[in-house]
Formats: C-alpha cells, sequence, structure tokens
C-alpha cells in the first residue's frame, strides 16, 4: 500500500527538483503520462481483489490531483520566475531625458486673438472678415467721418489713392457689414490696421484690432456694459471689473474709454497701471445714428453698440512683453517661449 | 492743454482740492494727462528783510545776516555776495525744504549760529519768467516793497498744481482754460465768472488808422481789429506771467503776452502788430502770390504759394494767416501803437498750410481744430482792455469787423424716453433739465419733451445721441449697469475658410512650427531678393521709409529676412510658418487679397521635412490632386527645389535656399523655404467624411525592384505603376534605392512595395500576376526600367 506514497513522495521529489518549464514537463510525462508511472499504477489495479479496487484507485487519484497541483504550482512558480528576470533584464534608465518634443507654438498674437474671439463666439457672435486695403467710404465716409473731419487727424493713415488706403480701424468691416446685412447683428471683426505711427516700443505700423458690432431692436449702452463686463471676467478672472469714461469717437456716441482693473495690481495701483489701478484697453459706444443711416440701416428703429479692443495691449499685458517690436522680429528665442 | 488749477478756479470757483478735480474732470470724460505741482518740494520758505549784515569773524567770504522776516528777527549766514540792507529775499527758516529734496537745518557756520538759509531762483526751482532777476547767480533779491513773513510761492507763482489736459478731438472749446473751467463749474455746479471785456475806448476812429479788406472769405470768415496807441512795452505783471508760464508759454513782454494769455484764457488766437510797419494803413486777408516770401517769428524764411493764406499790409505779406506773426512787423521793444487782429480762419486751410511750411503754433493748433467766432469779438476787445491796462495806452474808438459771421446757436428738442432706452437708464426729465443747464446748455422741459440750446462752442451736440451723452458724462458713466441682451438666439461661428486656416496652422504648430508674423509692406530690397517686380506692387503713397513702401506679394521675402535675423543671433535651429495676406493690384479697384501660407526652417531639416509639412497642410485642408516638379524660383537650389502644383495647376513651391542668397543673408546652414497660394483650396469644397464598412478580404502585398536611369525621378515612375496596377491598388510606397553593382554606373534599383485589396474576394497569385505584367511594361516602355534581378 505505501507503493502509492512512495511514488507520490518520488514525484513530488522530481517536480520540486525540475529546474524549468521542460524539466516539469519531462516530471510529468514520467509519473502522470499514457506510459508514467502513476498511470501504471492505475494500469496494475486489475490485478487487485475486486473489493480493494475502489479504494486503491482513489488513493491513486487522489495522489495524481495532488501531483497535478504541485506541477501546476510549480510552472506557475517558474514562470514568474521567469518573467521577474526578463523584467530585471529590460530595466531601462528612466530618468534619460527623451528625445526633444516637435510640438512648435502660434504666434502669441494669434493666441490671443482666438483666445479673446472664443470668449464672443460664446456669446453667440460670428466672426466677420474684410480687406486690409480699404475704400475711404468703410473706413471713414460710412463711420460718420467725413472728408475735412478733424478725427482724420487722429489717425495718420496710409494711403495709396485719394479713395484707397490702408485701413486704420476694423470699425471698417463693420461699415461692410451693415450694408450687406440686416438685424440682429452681432459680429466680431479681428484683423490687422495700420497707422503711419514710427516704429518704437510702443508702436507699430501694424498692429491688431478686434471690432465689436452688435445692432438690434432695444440695444442699450447697458447692454454695451454688460457683454464688456462678461469678457473682462472671461479674460482675467471672476475679480476683474470695468469702468466706462467719456470718450469721443466718431462713428459712436456716446462713446467710452473702457478700462479695466489692472490685472497686475488688481485695482490697488502699481507700475503697469501708473498707480490708478486701471488699464485702458478699448474703446466702445452706442453706434452713431449718421452711421446706421450711411449703412442704410433704419436709426428711428434699430440702436446698436460696438467695440474695438487693441489685441497688441492685451498681448503685452498678459505675457509681460515691454516692446512691441518683438511681436514683428520672429526671433526662435522669442517664439519659442509661447510653446507649450 | 496746460493750465494751473488758480487758473482754472479764476473762473470756477471751487474748494476743491486738485486729486478731486482731476477725479472729476477724468469721470466727466476730460483727460488729464499729467499734473506738476511745481512748489510742492517747497516749504518753510519766507520773505525776509535784511536789516543788518556784518562780516563773519572768521571766514572772508561769508557774511552774517539779520533778517525780519515779520514778527521775529533771524540771523542768517550766508555766501552770497548780491545782499544789502534793506533786500527783500526768500527765506529758507529752519526745517524747510527746498527744490531737490534739501532740507534746511538750524547750524553753525565757522562757529556762527545760522537758523536757515538765503534762497537763490535756482534753489526755489524757478526761472526769470516766474521773477525777474531769479536766473541771476546769487540770492533772489524781490520787489523792496515786497511784504515780510509771507509765504514765498505765490509771490514767484508756484503755489498751484499745473494740470495737462488732453482734450477730445471733438472739444476744440477745451482747448482754453475758460473751456475747461466750464467742465470744472459743471462738474462743482459753481458758477462760470467770465472774464471782465468790456473797453473804455479812448477817441479817435480806428477807420483813421487802418482799413481790412479780406479777399478770401471762403478761408477767413472772420476778421477784427483794434487799434491801442501809445503803449509802453514792459514785462507782464506776475499774474500773467506765471499763468502763462503754467501753460508752458514764456512770457516776453506785455503785448505780445497779452495775445498769449487770451488765446489761452478764450481759445481766440490773436495776433499783434506793431502799427508802424503796416504799409498804406491797409490790411488785406489773401492767397499769397506764388514766390512770396515772408521771415516769420521764429526767424525763418519762407517761400510761399498761392494756396497759402497771408495777411498782407499794402506791399506784402506781414503774417502767415493763422500760423505766425512775420519778423518785421512784430512787437518790438520801441513799439508804441499796436494793431490787434482777432479772425477766423478755417481749420482746413490753416492746416494745409500749417503741414506744407512744416510751421505749427498754438494758434494754428487752435485753428485747425476750428475756432469759435462767436467768441471773437469778445477776445478782441478784452485784448484792447488789456493792453490799455499793462502797457498804458489808449484804445482807438470803434472796431474793424468784416465778414461779421456770427454764428447763432442750434436748437435741439429731445425725448427724454429714448435717451433713457439709449442709455438703459431711467433718469427722471427734471435731473436730465438740471444736469444739461450745469453743463451751459440751456434746457428746459416742455411737454415731455427737452428742449435745449446749444451754443456754437458745443457744435458737437447735434442730436438726441450727443444729449444722451452730455446727461449721462456728468450723471455718472458708472451709473450705467450692465444689462443682458435680450432678443432672438444667435449662434456665432467662424467662417469655413477661416476654420480651414485655424486647421492649417493647428497642424504645423503639431509638427513643431512657430507662427511668424511679418509686416504687410516691405521694400523694393526685400522683392529683389524673392524675384519680385516691385513695379507689381500696390505703392503707399505716403510710406514711413523705402522699405516698407509696397505691399507685399509673397510671404517669402519676409520669412527669408526672419531666418537671417535667427542666423545673426546664432539660433541654432528656425521653424517658422506665416499664414498672411498678399497683395495683388487690379488697377482703380481694390486689390486682390490671397491668403498665402509660407514655410522657412535651418537646423536639422532636410528638403524632404519641408515636403512632408507641404503634404500634410494639402490634407489638412481635404485636397487632393498634390503634386510636385522639378524647378521653381530662381533663387532657390535649382537641384533641389520644387514647384508645387495641385490638379496641375502651379500654386507654390518648395526647395533649398540657393547657397549664393543664404550667402548673402548670412546664413550658414542648409535653409528651406515653401510658400503656397492657399485661396483655391480655401474654397475647394471638402468631401463629407461617410464610414465605409471595413474590408472583408485581406490584402495581398508585393515588392518590385526596378532598374532604371540614376536620374530618372521617381514620381512619375510612381505615377506610371499608379496607372498601370489597376483600381484595386490600395497602397504605394517606395521604400529603398540602390546604386552600385551589379548595377551599371548610371543606374539604381528602386524599391516600390504595393498591395491591392478585392472587396469581394481574397485576391491569388492568378489575380496578381497581369497586373504586375502591365506595371512592368508600363515601366519598361516609359521609363526603360526593367525588374531587377
Amino acid at each position: 500500500m505505501d507503493e502509492i506514497k512512495e511514488l507520490l513522495d518520488k514525484a513530488l521529489q522530481a517536480v520540486s527538483e525540475a529546474k524549468d518549464g521542460e524539466g516539469l514537463e519531462a516530471a510529468r510525462v514520467r509519473f502522470l503520462g499514457k506510459k508514467g508511472e502513476l498511470t501504471a499504477l492505475l494500469r496494475g489495479m486489475g490485478q487487485l481483489p475486486a473489493q480493494e479496487r475502489p479504494a486503491f484507485g482513489a488513493r491513486v487519484n487522489a495522489a495524481r490531483e495532488e501531483l497535478e497541483r504541485a506541477i501546476a504550482q510549480a510552472k506557475e512558480a517558474r514562470r514568474a520566475d521567469e518573467r521577474a528576470r526578463k523584467l530585471k533584464a529590460e530595466a531601462i534608465d528612466v530618468t534619460w531625458p527623451a528625445p526633444a518634443a516637435a510640438m512648435g507654438a502660434l504666434h502669441p498674437m494669434e493666441t490671443i486673438q482666438r483666445q479673446v474671439e472664443q470668449i464672443f463666439l460664446g456669446m453667440g457672435y460670428t466672426v466677420a472678415e474684410g480687406p486690409d486695403v480699404e475704400l475711404d467710404k468703410y473706413n471713414f465716409e460710412l463711420l460718420n467721418v467725413p472728408a475735412g473731419h478733424p478725427a482724420r487727424d487722429m489717425q495718420d493713415t496710409f494711403y495709396f489713392t485719394d479713395s484707397m488706403l490702408l485701413r486704420t480701424q476694423t470699425s471698417a468691416v463693420q461699415a461692410r457689414y451693415m450694408t450687406t446685412h440686416r438685424p440682429p447683428i452681432r459680429i466680431i471683426c479681428p484683423g490687422r490696421v495700420y497707422r503711419a505711427d514710427e516704429v518704437d516700443a510702443s508702436h507699430s505700423p501694424v498692429f491688431h484690432q478686434m471690432e465689436g458690432l452688435v445692432v438690434d431692436h432695444g440695444i442699450t449702452m447697458a447692454h454695451l456694459r454688460g457683454a464688456l463686463d462678461a469678457f473682462a471676467k472671461a479674460l482675467y478672472g471672476d475679480s476683474a471689473r470695468i469702468r466706462f469714461r467719456p470718450s469721443y469717437f466718431p462713428f459712436t456716441e456716446p462713446s467710452a474709454e473702457v478700462d479695466i482693473s489692472c490685472t497686475i495690481c488688481g485695482g490697488k495701483g502699481c507700475r503697469t497701471c501708473k498707480g490708478s489701478g486701471w488699464l485702458e484697453v478699448l474703446g466702445a459706444g452706442m453706434v452713431h445714428p449718421n452711421v446706421l443711416s450711411a449703412c442704410g440701416i433704419d436709426a428711428t428703429e434699430y440702436t446698436g453698440f460696438a467695440f474695438g479692443i487693441g489685441l497688441e495691449r492685451i498681448a503685452m499685458l498678459k505675457y509681460g512683453i515691454s516692446d512691441m517690436r518683438l511681436l514683428y522680429e520672429n526671433d526662435m528665442r522669442f517664439l519659442t517661449q509661447f510653446g507649450r | 492743454m496746460k493750465t494751473s488749477l488758480k487758473w482754472l478756479k479764476d473762473y470756477a470757483p471751487c474748494q476743491a482740492g486738485c486729486d478731486d478735480v482731476v477725479e472729476r474732470m477724468i469721470a466727466i470724460g476730460n483727460e488729464v494727462e499729467g499734473v506738476e505741482d511745481p512748489g510742492k518740494d517747497i516749504t518753510g520758505v519766507v520773505t525776509g528783510r535784511i536789516t543788518q549784515i556784518t562780516k563773519h569773524p572768521d571766514a572772508d567770504r561769508l557774511q552774517v545776516c539779520q533778517l525780519d522776516v515779520g514778527g521775529q528777527t533771524l540771523q542768517i549766514v550766508t555766501g552770497a555776495q548780491n545782499v544789502f540792507v534793506g533786500a527783500v529775499v526768500p527765506v529758507a527758516t529752519h526745517g524747510a525744504h527746498l527744490a531737490g529734496g534739501i532740507k534746511i537745518k538750524k547750524s553753525k557756520l565757522r562757529g556762527v549760529e545760522s537758523s536757515g538759509m538765503l534762497c537763490s531762483g535756482q534753489e526755489l526751482g524757478i526761472t526769470d519768467g516766474h521773477y525777474p532777476g531769479a536766473s541771476v547767480d546769487g540770492i533772489l533779491i524781490l520787489d523792496a516793497d515786497t511784504p515780510v513773513g509771507q509765504d514765498i510761492r505765490p509771490i514767484v507763482g508756484i503755489d498751484s498744481p499745473v494740470l495737462e489736459f488732453k482734450p477730445l478731438a471733438n472739444r476744440p472749446d477745451c482747448m482754453s482754460v475758460l473751456g475747461l473751467a466750464g467742465e470744472v463749474s459743471a462738474a462743482y455746479r459753481t458758477p462760470l465768472q467770465m472774464p471782465p471785456c468790456e473797453v473804455a475806448e479812448g477817441g479817435g476812429d480806428i477807420r483813421e488808422e487802418i482799413t481790412v479788406s479780406v479777399e478770401a472769405p471762403e478761408r477767413c470768415t472772420r476778421y477784427m481789429a483794434r487799434v491801442v496807441k501809445g503803449v509802453t512795452i514792459a514785462p507782464s505783471p506776475a499774474w500773467m506771467r506765471h499763468r502763462l508760464l503754467s501753460a508752458g508759454i514764456r512770457p516776453i513782454n506785455n503785448i505780445v503776452d497779452v495775445t498769449n494769455f487770451i488765446m489761452l484764457e478764450m481759445g481766440q488766437p490773436l495776433h499783434a502788430f506793431d502799427l508802424r510797419y503796416i504799409a498804406d494803413k491797409k490790411i488785406i486777408v489773401r492767397t499769397a502770390r506764388p514766390g512770396e516770401t515772408i521771415t516769420l517769428l521764429d526767424e525763418k524764411d519762407y517761400t510761399l504759394d498761392d494756396n497759402m493764406l497771408v495777411i498782407a499790409d499794402g506791399q506784402k505779406p506781414r503774417a502767415l494767416a493763422g500760423i505766425m506773426g512775420g519778423m518785421a512787423s512784430g512787437i518790438m521793444e520801441d513799439t508804441r501803437d499796436v494793431l490787434i487782429e482777432a479772425a477766423v480762419f478755417t481749420s482746413v486751410g490753416t492746416r494745409q498750410t500749417s503741414r506744407q511750411l512744416g510751421v505749427r503754433s498754438e494758434s494754428s493748433a487752435r485753428y485747425e481744430k476750428g475756432v469759435d467766432a462767436a467768441t471773437t469779438p469778445l477776445a478782441c476787445d478784452r485784448a484792447a482792455r488789456l493792453m490799455a491796462e499793462l502797457g498804458g495806452g489808449t484804445v482807438v474808438s470803434g472796431h474793424i469787423d468784416v465778414c461779421a459771421h456770427q454764428p447763432g446757436a442750434a436748437r435741439i428738442v429731445a425725448d427724454p424716453a429714448r435717451i433713457n432706452a439709449l442709455l438703459g437708464v431711467t433718469l427722471d426729465t427734471a435731473e436730465m433739465v438740471e444736469l444739461l443747464n450745469a453743463l451751459h446748455l440751456d434746457t428746459h422741459a416742455q411737454d415731455g419733451m427737452l428742449h435745449v440750446t446749444v451754443p456754437y462752442a458745443r457744435r458737437d451736440i447735434a442730436g438726441e445721441a450727443d444729449l444722451a451723452e452730455e446727461i449721462m458724462r456728468l450723471h455718472g458713466y458708472d451709473d450705467i449697469p450692465a444689462a443682458r441682451m435680450a432678443g432672438p438666439i444667435l449662434v456665432g461661428g467662424y467662417s469655413d475658410r477661416r476654420k480651414k486656416l485655424d486647421a492649417v496652422s493647428e497642424y504645423l504648430v503639431a509638427c513643431g512650427l512657430y507662427g511668424a508674423m511679418n509686416y504687410s509692406f516691405t521694400g523694393p530690397r526685400q522683392f529683389a531678393l524673392t524675384g519680385q517686380d516691385a513695379g507689381q506692387a500696390l505703392k503707399l503713397r505716403n510710406p514711413l521709409g523705402e522699405d516698407l513702401s509696397l505691399m507685399r506679394r509673397d510671404l517669402a521675402a519676409g520669412l527669408i529676412g526672419n531666418l537671417a535675423l535667427n542666423a545673426a543671433h546664432k539660433n541654432p535651429r528656425a521653424r517658422l510658418f506665416e499664414i498672411g495676406k498678399v497683395f495683388m493690384p487690379q488697377g482703380e479697384e481694390l486689390p486682390r487679397e490671397d491668403w498665402h501660407l509660407g514655410l522657412a526652417a535651418f537646423g536639422g531639416v532636410d528638403f524632404y521635412a519641408v515636403k512632408a509639412w507641404m503634404d500634410g497642410v494639402v490634407r489638412t485642408l481635404g485636397v487632393e490632386g498634390l503634386a510636385y516638379e522639378p524647378g521653381g524660383p530662381q533663387w532657390l537650389h535649382p537641384g533641389r527645389s520644387a514647384r508645387v502644383l495641385i490638379d496641375g495647376a502651379e500654386v507654390g513651391f518648395v526647395g533649398e535656399l540657393h547657397p549664393d542668397v543664404a550667402e548673402a543673408q548670412g546664413i550658414r546652414e542648409r535653409a528651406y523655404v515653401a510658400e503656397i497660394n492657399l485661396e483655391a483650396m480655401l474654397d475647394a469644397k471638402q468631401t463629407p467624411v461617410t464610414y465605409r464598412p471595413m474590408p472583408k478580404f485581406p490584402a495581398v502585398s508585393r515588392d518590385l525592384a526596378l532598374v532604371m536611369a540614376a536620374d530618372q525621378p521617381v514620381g512619375p515612375v510612381m505615377e506610371a505603376i499608379r496607372q498601370a496596377a489597376g483600381s484595386r491598388l490600395e497602397t504605394l510606397n517606395v521604400f529603398d534605392v540602390y546604386r552600385g553593382l551589379p548595377l551599371g554606373p548610371d543606374e539604381k534599383s528602386v524599391a516600390f512595395s504595393l498591395s491591392w485589396r478585392d472587396a469581394q474576394k481574397t485576391l491569388t497569385d492568378a489575380d496578381i500576376a497581369p497586373m504586375v505584367d502591365d506595371i512592368l511594361q508600363a515601366c519598361a516602355q516609359r521609363f526603360g526600367a526593367r525588374l531587377r534581378a
């Protein structure tokens, strides 16, 4: 009877001595295979008395199961060992620098323009565009600035001919749009504008503006304030405040300079805001009735507001750029700073 | 426009301090550019009379003065030599502060007690204009009758802060102290006090003295004159000098100062002629005769033309109308009889002449903005009155007033409800009436409407919207609430073109490129760089310089300049793209503005990297039919440049910068530039994306190595393979090129990998073989290519 136990012990010994998967397989074949030693015990059972056979068979099967378990466990253990060895062998130096990431960046002006656009897109504005080379008609005449108007002196205009010029303001798009669209109008017009300013740290003959225009029934200056308030908070956070100061633009009446509470000091007064706590970032007002009429919109029925944002100013404040010339040099040492 | 606060308060008396005035003026729309307080550093300096001078016992150069400073005597040691007994001088007492932050303390000088310091003009920060003698080297000697113990600041005119205003372009009335005082008076609801203008005439008849004729009434809408006889030229009194100085005008003499004073005070420029030098007792306002010359008060000679308005006498021009007087007829030391001119010249004419000759003055600046003819008679009379008063002369009876155009006031009727609706506020009609009246706009309510009388000086007010602004700016712009718009729901968004442009820039950023931005105008040198014809460019009439005079026709020139800058700064790499407009003139029409894309790079980049970007851009735009063929502009490397075609039409180029060009630009690395016109692709309709079921049958692939001439471009070969391979060809790639034995010296072997797929079945060798045969045959025929053994 101890034949079974002896054989099992021998088999377990063989399993524990097997070095790898192959050794285990050999042990399995040797004891459990068709011609295996344990299998042979079962085969030889026929020679036992009939009444002893069930008990013998049960014991052999129990031994067989135990051996199978042992082989399975051993196999798993060997596999885990091998995997661990392999993992160890494959270890790399994760502190080794990765190859340089290839991502570039938009020009900072482009980034700012898109940010501002997104704010107004969220409020249902459509982006409209117009030509850089404009007719006097759209840049001045329709905007309540007839020839000889002193407001023409406010902006030094680049001319090609008496009637063709480089737009001095994106308001020109406003005039174009109103002559071709009926209210309700809700647009923003981003783009390059041009003024004959000599180049220095804070002046560039080419710069960017974004004009906004809303025309509909019952539009009030309070709506203008609401829109710009939302803009300021979206751009600079919920603590941003705006202030209206009376001003003059020929194409709006009433007109306002709009200041935003200083983004650096929060309004306490610092060098950026020259101690005032406010930053002048845009001009706005109610569309002058003459402009509506000139563009074929009934000024007794409709009112509207318009605003113009200087994008360079916003970019320079946001990034702390002190010299406008940097924006047009395209020096990699500058541009790569705006990558992410 | 600068003025002392004190001068403003002459007409708008109020108790408010400087900070408060500045704040309220800004709040109602008068921009304050700066505030200077010339006397803010000076404290503790009083007037004192020297009662005794003794020599310092131990120092030859020092004197010991006893001073009466009103109620007490101070002993002060001074090194100055110009002091004398009886002199009234500024005394900095113990604890006083002087200009430049100097603090005065009691001390002993060589053993003698000194309780302060005697001051020079410089130590008070003043010049002769403030007080005669202030510029001399030594102690400032004040007038002998100056009372002692007085604060020195009012005496030398540094007792008031000076405010610099920046009047709005539609408010020429605020280019005068009275105009600004009107704003102060509105802000503080204090009455505006007009200066006295009544003049006491002393007999005679002006018609005996002078005749005036205006030959160009379209440019001179009013000309008034008065004559003051028997004046004595002398310095102006302190009150006038100090006011002029606060406005930044240097005092000259009593007569000239009166003209400047009234110009600043009332906004009406004046000119004073020495009557002796007006030939034939005639003033003629006419355009200049071509070639006439004049020497102006700036001592420069000018040659005039017939677009320029002059004030001439019987012989020649004596002044450039509204801009500057002539030397020869100006006020001199010995002038006795003065002709006062108070005129209105039109803004456009004044501006043109001023620009043309490059002469600007306080006077021309005011004419350019527009002078109120209603003020002219007041200013003329006030000038005569002040000249008589300060110069001791008499005003000749009568005045001349040619083209006596006196503009009237306008009447506006406005609806308070509409004003509230425009502003988004709810103000009472009574409140609106009060606000408008405070702004000197005579207003009453009648039948629920506002009836407003607007003087010519406020001709910027023409309608309801203007009144709305007036009402709200005085009430307070910050009381406009923030409201949300009602109305229809509008869905905003970008145009399809804009979305495509953005997609291109996002693709290029992902490829590691950086957005660049160049000016829209360049110059002939940049045009030459990329072989563009400057004659074809849209040309600015008034450029800032030649290099900024032509609207660009390409982006490449600017980008090459950017590469050069990056090379000069020793940047190891440049990766730039610019998406921008170029300008193609169309005669009288507005130019065509085409969106272009430019690429530029050097450092760790080759032709194929740039070509890959170009491929990606075209793919991003959803456009097919992209091809390259050798060629491109002259300034690229002839063997490393290609024309870019879409459906056979040339849209741009890609290539390596020609070594000559690179060298000239100081670029040492191989540099690459590409540019394409995006217009056709922006307008192309994109095929909408629709899902296709995944293939059910596997693809079958074959590799073919073809031997062909070494200089055979592979593009046409691939095109031929594609055509010969049939419609079931799925992919075609080139993956290797080999030169060397056993191939001939002028041969190369190019390895292609192809795959086919059929939607209905798995392709067999038997299916593939004829297609391979077709390919080999086509390549043999067209390129003499053979299968590599």
